[in-house]
C-alpha cells in the first residue's frame, strides 16, 4: 500500500543521510522552516508549534542547539520530527542504522514512531532496493 | 593539433552553456522578485537577516570610510578645482562625478568583497552539504526561498548605503569646501540641487539597484554550480568575484557612456 503510494508521487518525507538539517539554522527553525515556507504561518507561531511537538517526543532539550552540537541519535531524532512536521502523510526512515552511532538507539525512533503514531512511517532501504531507487532516491 | 581545436572547441562550448545559464539563473532571480510566493514568513527571514548582514553590521566602518573618503577625496577635488579655476563647476563635479560615479562604484567593490563572497561561500557550503537536497526533499523552491529574499535585500541595501554614503561624504567634503574657498551651507547645498538632473537620479537609482542584484547573483551562481566537493570553493569563488569585478566595470563604463550622452 505504502509502496503504492510512493509509486504515484513523490508524497512522503524523507529521513535520510541525504536530506542533512541545514547547518545555518537552530533545531527549532530547521523544523519549523517547512511551516513558515508552505503554510505561511508567522514564525512566532510555527515555532511554538515545534516547540510543543518537540516537548511530546521529550526532545524539548534540543530546542536551541545548533547542528552541529548534535550526536547522530539527537539529529535523526530531529529529522524524523521535521518529517512528521511536514504536509507529507508517509515518513521514510532511509537505513537508519547508517545514521546512528549504536545500534540500541534505533529505540528511540520506535519510540518517537509510537509518540508521533498519527502519520505512518516506514523503513526503507533505498540504496539497495533497485526498482523503487530512481522513483524516491534524491538525485 | 586536432586536439588543441577540440579542447578549444570544448572550452567555448563549456563558456557559452555557463553563460546562458547564468542568464537564465539571473532572469528567474528577478522575475521571482515580483512573485508573492518569494514573500513568505522563511523568506522574510532570510530578508532581515541579509539586510543587516549587508548594511547594519557595517554601518560603523562605513560611516568613518565615508567620512574619511569626504574629506580628502573631495578635498583633493576642490583643490583641483580651486587650481584651475573652475570653482563654477565644483557642484557639476560633485553631483556627477563624485555622487553619481564614484560613490556607486567603490560601493560596489566593498560591498561585493564584504557580501557577495559572504553569500557565494555561505551558498557553496550548502550545496556541498546537500542541503538543496533537503530543501528539494521538502518542495522548498531554493529561488524563493533564498535567493530572492538576498537579490532584493542586496538591491535595497546598496542603495540605501550608496545614498547615506554621499549623504556623509558630500557633508563632510563641505568642511574643506569651507576652509578652501569659504562657501556658507546654505549656498553649497542649493548650489548641488541646482545642477542635479532627473538623468543623475536614474542614474545613480538604477546603477545601485543593479549593482546590488550583481553583487548577490554572480556569487550565488558560482555556489549552485559546484559540484558538491569542498576543495572546489575556493576556485569558484575566485572565478566568481573576477566575474562580479568585471561587470561592475563594465556596468561603470556603460554609466559613463550615458553620462557622455
Amino acid at each position: 500500500m505504502i509502496q503504492k503510494h510512493i509509486k504515484q508521487s513523490r508524497n512522503f518525507a524523507l529521513v535520510s543521510e541525504s536530506t542533512p538539517l541545514l547547518r545555518d539554522l537552530n533545531v527549532i527553525e530547521n523544523i519549523a522552516l517547512i511551516l513558515e515556507y508552505h503554510d505561511k504561518i508567522s514564525i512566532k507561531k510555527a515555532q511554538s508549534g515545534v516547540n510543543d511537538i518537540l516537548k511530546r517526543c521529550g526532545a524539548d532539550i534540543l530546542s536551541y542547539k545548533k547542528v552541529y552540537e548534535l550526536d547522530k541519535k539527537d539529529s535523526i531524532i530531529v529529522k524524523y520530527i521535521r518529517a512528521y512536521m511536514s504536509n507529507f502523510e508517509i515518513i521514510l526512515i532511509d537505513r537508519p542504522f547508517s545514521m546512528l552511532d549504536k545500534m540500541e538507539d534505533i529505540q528511540s525512533i520506535f519510540e518517537l514512531s509510537e509518540v508521533l503514531d498519527d502519520k505512518a512511517a516506514q523503513i526503507v532501504d533505498l540504496k539497495s532496493n533497485e526498482y523503487y531507487k530512481d522513483k524516491y532516491v534524491l538525485q | 593539433m586536432l586536439k588543441f581545436f577540440e579542447n578549444i572547441g570544448n572550452f567555448v562550448f563549456i563558456y557559452i552553456a555557463y553563460i546562458v545559464n547564468f542568464y537564465k539563473f539571473s532572469v528567474i532571480c528577478f522575475l521571482n522578485i515580483f512573485n508573492p510566493k518569494s514573500y513568505n514568513p522563511a523568506s522574510r527571514k532570510i530578508l532581515i537577516e541579509q539586510i543587516f548582514y549587508t548594511s547594519l553590521e557595517i554601518l560603523p566602518i562605513f560611516i568613518f570610510l565615508a567620512m574619511i573618503f569626504g574629506v580628502v577625496f573631495m578635498g583633493f577635488v576642490v583643490d583641483l578645482s580651486v587650481k584651475y579655476s573652475m570653482q563654477d563647476y565644483l557642484s557639476n563635479i560633485i553631483v556627477k562625478f563624485i555622487v553619481v560615479e564614484f560613490v556607486p562604484f567603490f560601493m560596489a567593490l566593498y560591498i561585493s568583497l564584504r557580501t557577495g563572497l559572504r553569500v557565494g561561500i555561505k551558498t557553496s557550503i550548502m550545496n556541498v552539504n546537500s542541503e538543496f537536497k533537503t530543501l528539494d526533499a521538502y518542495k522548498i523552491d531554493i529561488v524563493n526561498y533564498l535567493f530572492t529574499p538576498r537579490v532584493v535585500a542586496g538591491m535595497i541595501s546598496f542603495l540605501s548605503l550608496a545614498i547615506l554614503f554621499s549623504v556623509i561624504m558630500v557633508l563632510s567634503g563641505y568642511i574643506f569646501i569651507f576652509f578652501s574657498i569659504n562657501m556658507d551651507f546654505t549656498r553649497f547645498i542649493t548650489s548641488l540641487t541646482e545642477v542635479v538632473t532627473i538623468k543623475d537620479i536614474l542614474i545613480f537609482v538604477l546603477k545601485s539597484l543593479f549593482f546590488g542584484f550583481l553583487i548577490i547573483v554572480i556569487p550565488s551562481f558560482a555556489g549552485v554550480k559546484i559540484k558538491a566537493r569542498y576543495i572546489e570553493i575556493p576556485v569558484a569563488m575566485s572565478k566568481a568575484m573576477v566575474g562580479l569585478f568585471a561587470s561592475i566595470f563594465l556596468m561603470e563604463v556603460i554609466s559613463l557612456s550615458v553620462q557622455l550622452i
